[in-house]
């Protein structure tokens, strides 16, 4: 049996089932507008997850999230052009991301630290560039209506809410398992991984890989509910809505980008109401505090907040 | 298969330069299967060098490796790895946000997929080996210098190599887990080694004469790149170089075994 | 060829000031091995002090002085700000992301998203292939060359630029035969700071002012800076000299959309083909 130095199967099973339930009925309890607030914050917190897997998990900080979420929409949409089902273009649209991970991923994992960070910026603001030029393709700026049979955040939060916990179980399971392990090992400690005999090239180009057919399903979803799909979805500051959601939230945790994406969509909403514009103020302010005085996010003070209560139990 | 007597590891001509300085200059020297050896020198002499050679984290500049009768100099790190070269850095290298059975287990995972072992149990066994067996649930940056050393030799060995490179294993490191490193070290080494951990043969490097002239089955002294000398301990002790080296090395004797505290 | 002529020089003109700012860049990356992706911001920030100076203080000379120091001081209060995480490349990466994205933000709520523009301070210009080219350009140019030439003079042959380097090249000994690193390192923040702002500043009536123009030139900066090579600050005034000649070029012929696709991906591809150019860092990251 593992030994985890938290959460235990049983444990976290209870827990997920009780949450689980929670989602489940809360459309009930909600209204129309808030129902769409937390579609959206799901949707999201795929995203999220597939920057954490990378940088979590493999330690790669990368810019370049953007693009498979915008490749994961554009795949939809064409899909549904063609003809396809539902089940059969979100399947479609995180092979298609997943395979334009395994290409980014092949050509920039020789390049280390932070001159990674900014290969994947640059990448990410060169298809933005290409979306935006090729209005063909893409629509541009203005985009193209995606012909979704049942539009709407709304209405379509129980195949959301299907999704992303298919998403998290499937990151949970591969977080535990002995891939997840060698991530982990080489986020902590590359060169020992490397001497240990673990190829981290290969490696990283599978978390890549992985990471972009996650994005791909959120970008996919995205389009799909929205009914609506732009080169905007290609955006850097989509990036960096990862990088931000991800790292408020808790780093090298599933649930911790879900967090930071829930919680910075309410916030949004919220401070648009109140000032205008003022939601990057507080959100760079917020990651300023986050790097300097809590790294690991809201998921680790709450983390750290529980084990205070029960007196800290460790092992 | 290989055999005590067969020859484990034939260097030729290696050599090592940084943009015109010579860090290592035609170092030849080869290791019996079933054999210790023990690599010493001054500081800077290149002890590391050839280590990191040998277990392909840097680049030959010239020379050939010959491991079991495989050509390795130009293998990356992860591939000289896999063929049986485990490779224990100078200083400790753990993983520090994973805890210590994480650590031995994500070594020895690679051991269980290259079908070399199919104990499950090995993880427990190697931390009862080093002595960590009650520490395997902390995480390992919370763990003293020692006790990192000593995991670091779990880990070096989860990966059931053929052959250990071990970089100064017990420098800094508390008179009480150095004896276990050393102990371990000397048992694994023996032609009938306990555990069958099929260990063939061990080279490191070291300061201490103690331990230098005890166990080893050769020494080399390394000086200024250049393998100035290879031999059984006592033709190695006689050598004038050596002797020069040891009388200056006495002044700092006295040092030893304060070394020991956190790093 | 009128057009020709014009893409050139507008193309060098641009290039001393993107040499400016990278050369900013790399007085705090190549030297210090801190990334400040606020880089960018801050030369928005000298931007829009300049805006601020035109319109509320009926002078943009002044800016010329109130842009880099102003600046410089906000670059040594994120040098301050970040001291705990200076030493881990990814936090300071993500901290100096956060500022960029404050400065940005509060840009836009403080002036809105409108594009500012700034008058030319002066109208004269010179006859060009039958056209007038702006004098201010040449102006612009010649003080980007000026600073540049002083900043050489302080990096290479001054004690200062010794202490910053060997700073950089081994901070634990520079500290210990008593090279104040820390003071260094906030010397160097102050410095960048100014020779962003100072470009800011500079570029102001050549260009219309948004809040996002931070991010955008930061991403050419650094490709500029890491093509150059880290700390080589030579070495990437002349790229970003071909860089700004290249995109100003590529613009005449295709539009300047395409003309950026072409310079990133080319940029880009230089970048990916040769990894080495990315930095020594790893050859001492494995230790001696």
């Amino acid at each position: 049996m593992q030994m985890e130095a938290s959460w235990n199967l049983g444990k976290l099973l209870t827990v997920f089932v009780v949450v689980l339930t929670v989602f489940g009925v809360l459309p009930l309890f909600l209204g129309r507008f808030q129902v769409v607030l937390v579609t959206e914050a799901l949707i999201l917190g795929v995203y999220a997850l597939s920057f954490d897997l990378i940088f979590g998990y493999a330690g790669m900080l990368s810019f370049g999230q953007s693009i498979f979420f915008g490749v994961g929409a554009y795949t939809i949409l064409y899909s549904f052009k063609g003809g396809l089902g539902l089940a059969v273009s979100l399947l479609l649209a995180v092979f298609v991301a997943g395979f334009f991970g395994l290409l980014v991923g092949g050509a920039i994992v020789r390049i280390k630290g932070a001159k990674f960070f900014l290969v994947t910026l640059v990448g990410s603001i060169l298809f933005y560039l290409l979306a935006l030029d090729n209005r063909w393709l893409t629509g541009g700026s203005d985009g193209m209506v995606v012909p979704t049979v049942f539009p709407g955040l709304a209405e379509n939060y129980y195949l959301v809410l299907g999704v992303s916990v298919t998403a998290i179980l499937f990151a949970l399971i591969l977080v535990r398992s002995p891939l997840g392990l060698v991530l982990k090992m080489i986020r902590d400690n590359e060169r020992r991984a490397g001497l240990l005999g673990y190829s981290l090239k290969k490696y990283k180009v599978i978390t890549f890989t992985i990471g972009g057919g996650i994005a791909g399903l959120a970008g996919g979803l995205y389009a799909y509910t929205s009914g609506f799909v732009s080169a905007g979805f290609f955006h850097w500051t989509r990036s960096a809505d990862a990088v931000v959601w991800t790292i408020l939230g808790g780093a090298g945790t599933v649930v911790g980008p879900f967090l930071g994406a829930a919680l910075l969509t309410v916030v949004s909403d919220i401070l648009s109401a109140v000032v205008g514009n003022i939601y990057p103020v507080v959100v760079g302010a917020l990651l300023v505090l986050a790097v300097v005085v809590f790294p690991r996010g809201v998921f680790g003070l709450l983390e750290g907040t529980i084990r205070n209560w029960k007196g800290d139990s460790g092992g | 298969m290989i055999r005590v007597g067969e020859t484990l590891l034939e260097v030729r001509g290696l050599s090592k330069r940084y943009d015109g300085f010579r860090a290592l200059e035609e170092v030849d020297l080869s290791l019996q299967a079933g054999h210790v050896k023990g690599i010493m020198g001054p500081n800077g002499a290149g002890k590391s060098t050839l280590l990191r050679l040998l277990a392909g984290e840097i680049e030959v500049t010239s020379g050939s490796v010959v491991f079991a009768g495989r050509a390795v100099t130009e293998l990356s790190v992860d591939r000289t790895s896999n063929l049986g070269i485990s490779y224990m850095p100078q200083r400790p290298s753990v993983f520090p946000a994973l805890t210590v059975e994480e650590n031995v287990r994500g070594a020895a995972q690679t051991s269980l997929i290259l079908n070399r072992t199919d104990d499950e149990s090995s993880v427990k066994t190697l931390l009862d080996l080093v002595g960590l067996g009650e520490r395997a649930g902390v995480r390992a940056v919370e763990l003293p210098f020692g006790e990192k050393r000593l995991l670091d030799l779990a880990m070096a060995l989860a990966t059931r190599p053929r052959l250990l490179l071990a970089d100064e294993p017990t420098a800094g490191v508390d008179r009480g887990s150095a004896e276990t490193i050393l102990g371990l070290l000397r048992d694994l080494s023996l032609p009938d080694s306990r555990g069958d951990f099929g260990l063939k043969g061990l080279i490191f490097t070291e300061h201490d004469r103690e331990i230098l002239f005890d166990f080893p089955d050769e020494i080399g002294f390394l000086h200024a790149g250049e393998l100035i000398v290879e031999d059984v301990p006592e033709q190695v002790k006689s050598h004038e170089l050596v002797r020069n080296y040891l009388a200056n090395q006495r002044v700092f004797e006295d040092f030893k075994g304060d070394v020991g505290k956190d790093a | 060829m009128s057009k020709l002529a014009f893409g050139l020089l507008n193309g060098v003109v641009w290039g001393t000031v993107l040499a400016l700012l990278s050369s900013g860049l790399n007085v705090v990356f190549g030297l210090m091995g801190t990334v400040n992706v606020a880089h960018g911001s801050l030369y928005m920030f000298g931007a829009y002090l300049a805006w601020i100076c035109f319109s509320f203080l009926d002078s943009f000379w002044l800016s010329l002085i109130v842009s880099p120091l102003a600046v410089g001081l906000v670059g040594v209060s994120i040098g301050f700000l970040l001291k705990p995480v200076r030493k881990d490349p990814i936090l300071t990466v993500l901290g100096t992301f956060g500022i960029t994205i404050l400065l940005q933000g509060s840009t836009l709520v403080l002036w809105g998203g409108t594009p500012r523009r700034v008058p030319l301070p002066f109208d004269s210009t010179f006859s060009l292939f039958g056209t007038g080219y702006s004098f201010y350009r040449i102006f612009v140019a010649l003080v980007s060359g000026l600073v540049l030439y002083c900043l050489w003079f302080l990096v290479e042959r001054t004690k200062f630029g010794l202490r910053l380097r060997a700073s950089r090249e081994d901070p634990e000994l520079s500290s210990a035969i008593g090279i104040p690193v820390f003071n260094l390192f906030l010397l160097g923040f102050a410095l960048g700071g100014a020779l962003a702002g100072l470009s800011g500043a500079l570029i102001a009536p050549l260009v219309s002012l948004t809040p996002e123009m931070g991010l955008r030139i930061f991403a050419i900066v650094f490709l500029i800076v890491i093509i150059g090579g880290l700390g080589k600050i030579w070495r990437s005034v002349v790229v970003a000299i071909y860089f700004a000649v290249f995109r100003g070029l590529a613009s005449i012929f295709l539009d300047s959309t395409k003309g950026l696709i072409l310079t990133f991906s080319l940029a880009l591809l230089v970048v990916l083909v040769n990894p080495s150019i990315l930095g020594r860092s790893s050859a001492n990251a494995n230790g001696s």
